[in-house]
């Protein structure tokens, strides 16, 4: 039984708490949505309101209301996924404990799966309460939504099964981010430096291809747009778990927004999420094992990791200076500025992040 | 029991400690003495699990160590300073250790309670440190180990406290055959405990040998020559050091033999007397520095 696993019960005994909280804000959540079924409801009955304008406007207000308390639920989820995915690895990094840790007879493969198993029950369970507190909020309303309705088309629309499987995306979602976070655990040394490392490689991809393409359009002055450019935003909205609006190129030499629904790609989506989730607990299982505890507390654990960081940082600061010095100071730039700004960028990127690595940590020896 | 065989361990570009050979046998102390930052701890890590070594190879019941927890489900480790959860009762710590090491007596940790007197409702951190030592001390004993390192274990602790230690670990020894693999600066505490006792300096084993032996082996000479020795004494192997005060020559020697004895009268000496060592003198002079000031 996993649950008698002495790590796991060391680690459960300060995540059943996160896992509380979590559960608090989707009480929360379900406070907002009850008080809008309720509003919704007074209008129904309030005879003075255009019945027709209301039947318009509240579509799928069931699912409506729920995915945008979701969307809100999620982004105060999302900050407690990082500092539980930190918190996992805070002892085994830390000095005289770490040391302790490395002594117990657990293999490092077994002690990742065991915190992933641990942040798995802790944000398994809010999303098992939620279902069930879904599941009754939506039978306590159903018998006056479905009066209202009368259409069978807009009840299945708004149906249960639709809104569990927002739920579920929405828990997938969490869990890719948890799973994905600790892989980059796995792959730095130092508990803090792994986090914001994990965080900002999530919106790295999207930002490096969104502003490269606009300064590279700038430089060669003229609009450049590349195959998958699209579809690759659309990989980064299709992942949240509630509808998303996003510029795309219609082919046609101008812009339009298309808006993105939740259950849109539902299963492409569900198993890009497993896949993350399952590679993500594959790779961090492994180069946890090769983890070495006499590397904790610096940041850099495998020496290609280092140079992704440099390259990535690299990178990302040369366009973030470009576009910072642009918006900030000049509108009107040419190519030659463009280059200028983006190595000067680079190069302060360049020094940031060596002084960064240099920061010594790790064990003292004797 | 414990074998280390050509054992080296870097960090960066420093080496922590290099070419280490250590056999400990079963039902044996050893014990293992250093300056500060000589390699002692890094030695023990890589003996626990903790760290892997870049060279060479440590088995313990004939298991490699690293990586390996039917090898290290054997090991008691006392280490020099806390390493429990600050947050954890000390019964939650018991639980721990319950649940982790399946050989864990808690009656054991009672008996021994019973001799150091912890309350079981305090927090790890609320523990000083001679408490804390007490507890991984009962903790790792508990477990019915094969063999206990410990690293500096008395430290922090009083009078009282030392005594009962090592008193429970001689006992361990003698009755279940228990491998102990300790270091410490209070030599006065190895000499009582260990049957064998090696130097470190500067990550290197610099002498290993038997208390016995090595209590036979390094011995201070005083030595009169009539006039001045003809050869050059400090190139003999057998000699460490020599000061000389007066007409009198202190020769310290990590090989002293009655064969060396004769080679000095050969030279001129016309009287020699040799001084025992306690365990702290043989330390300070067949350290290099000690050497060197001597």
């Amino acid at each position: 039984m996993i649950t008698k696993h002495p790590l796991f019960w060391k680690e459960w005994k300060n995540s059943k708490w996160w896992s509380v909280l979590i559960t608090g804000i989707f009480l929360v959540m379900f406070l907002a949505i009850n008080s809008k079924l309720e509003n919704i409801q007074r209008l129904i009955n309030d005879v003075d309101i255009n019945s027709n304008r209301l039947y318009l406007e509240s579509i799928t207000f069931f699912e409506g209301s729920f995915s945008n308390a979701l969307l809100v639920a999620t982004l105060f989820i999302i900050p407690i996924v990082v500092i539980i995915s930190t918190l996992l690895f805070r002892n085994d990094r830390k000095g005289n404990i770490g040391e302790f840790m490395g002594a117990l007879p657990f293999t490092k493969g077994e002690q990742f799966k065991i915190k992933w198993l641990v942040g798995f029950l802790t944000l398994t369970i809010p999303f098992l309460i939620t279902s069930i507190l879904t599941v009754l909020i939506r039978t306590a309303n159903w018998k006056w939504i479905s009066d209202f309705y009368q259409e069978s088309r807009v009840v299945e629309h708004d149906s249960l099964l639709v809104i569990m499987l927002i739920l579920f995306q929405a828990y997938l979602f969490i869990m890719a981010f948890f799973s994905f976070l600790l892989m980059i655990q796995s792959l730095y040394a130092n508990n803090i430096g792994a986090s914001i490392i994990g965080v900002i490689s999530l919106f790295a991809p999207w930002f490096i291809v969104e502003t490269g393409l606009v300064t590279l359009s700038r430089i060669l002055n003229r609009d450049i747009r590349i195959l998958g450019h699209e579809r690759f935003t659309l990989f980064y909205s299709l992942m949240a778990p509630a509808r998303d609006s996003i510029v795309v190129n219609n082919g046609r030499g101008y812009d339009i927004h298309m808006s993105i629904f939740a259950s849109q790609y539902y299963w492409l989506k569900i198993a890009v999420l497993f896949l993350i989730i399952i590679l993500s607990l594959y790779l961090g299982s492994k180069s946890y094992s090769k983890n070495e505890n006499s590397k904790n507390g610096q940041l850099i654990m495998f020496e290609w990791a280092r140079i992704l960081l440099v390259i990535g940082f690299v990178i990302c600061a040369s366009l973030l200076g470009n576009t910072g010095i642009r918006v900030l100071f000049i509108r009107e730039t040419n190519g030659i500025f463009e280059i200028i700004t983006l190595l000067i960028s680079g190069i302060a990127g360049y020094k940031l992040i060596n002084k960064i690595l240099s920061i010594p940590g790790g064990v003292k020896y004797d | 029991m414990i074998k280390i065989k050509n054992v080296s361990k870097k960090f960066g570009n420093f080496t922590a400690i290099e070419d280490i050979n250590i056999d400990v046998k079963k039902g044996t102390i050893f014990g293992i003495i250093g300056e500060n930052g000589a390699g002692k701890t890094t030695l023990i890590q890589c003996m626990t699990g903790i760290y892997k070594p870049d060279q060479g190879q440590i088995t313990i019941n004939d298991g490699h160590v690293y990586e390996n927890p039917k090898v290290k489900e054997r090991i008691g480790y006392v280490a020099d300073q806390n390493q429990y959860f600050p947050f954890f009762k000390v019964r939650e710590m018991v639980e721990f250790y319950k649940r982790t090491y399946p050989t864990f007596s808690t009656d054991k940790f009672n008996e021994y309670n019973s001799i150091f007197k912890l309350d079981e409702d305090q927090r790890v951190r609320q523990l000083s440190k001679g408490m804390q030592m007490r507890l991984s001390l009962m903790l790792n004993l508990a477990i019915n180990p094969d063999v206990l390192i410990l690293d500096e274990p008395t430290s922090g602790l009083d009078a009282i406290a030392k005594k009962q230690m090592l008193d429970i670990l001689l006992n361990e020894v003698a009755d279940n055959q228990l491998t102990i693999f300790i270091s410490s600066h209070h030599l006065g505490e190895l000499e009582r405990i260990c049957d064998e006792i090696a130097i470190i300096n500067k990550g290197k084993i610099t002498y290993k040998s038997a208390l016995d032996e090595m209590k036979e082996n390094v011995k201070k000479l005083q030595v009169v020559f009539d006039g001045e020795p003809a050869l050059d004494l400090k190139s003999w192997k057998e000699i460490k050091s020599i000061e000389k005060v007066g007409r009198v020559h202190y020769i310290i020697t990590q090989e002293y033999s009655k064969d060396l004895e004769a080679r000095l009268y050969k030279e001129g000496a016309k009287f020699i007397e040799y001084i025992d060592l306690s365990l702290e003198e043989i330390f300070i002079y067949t350290s290099e520095e000690g050497a060197d000031d001597n």
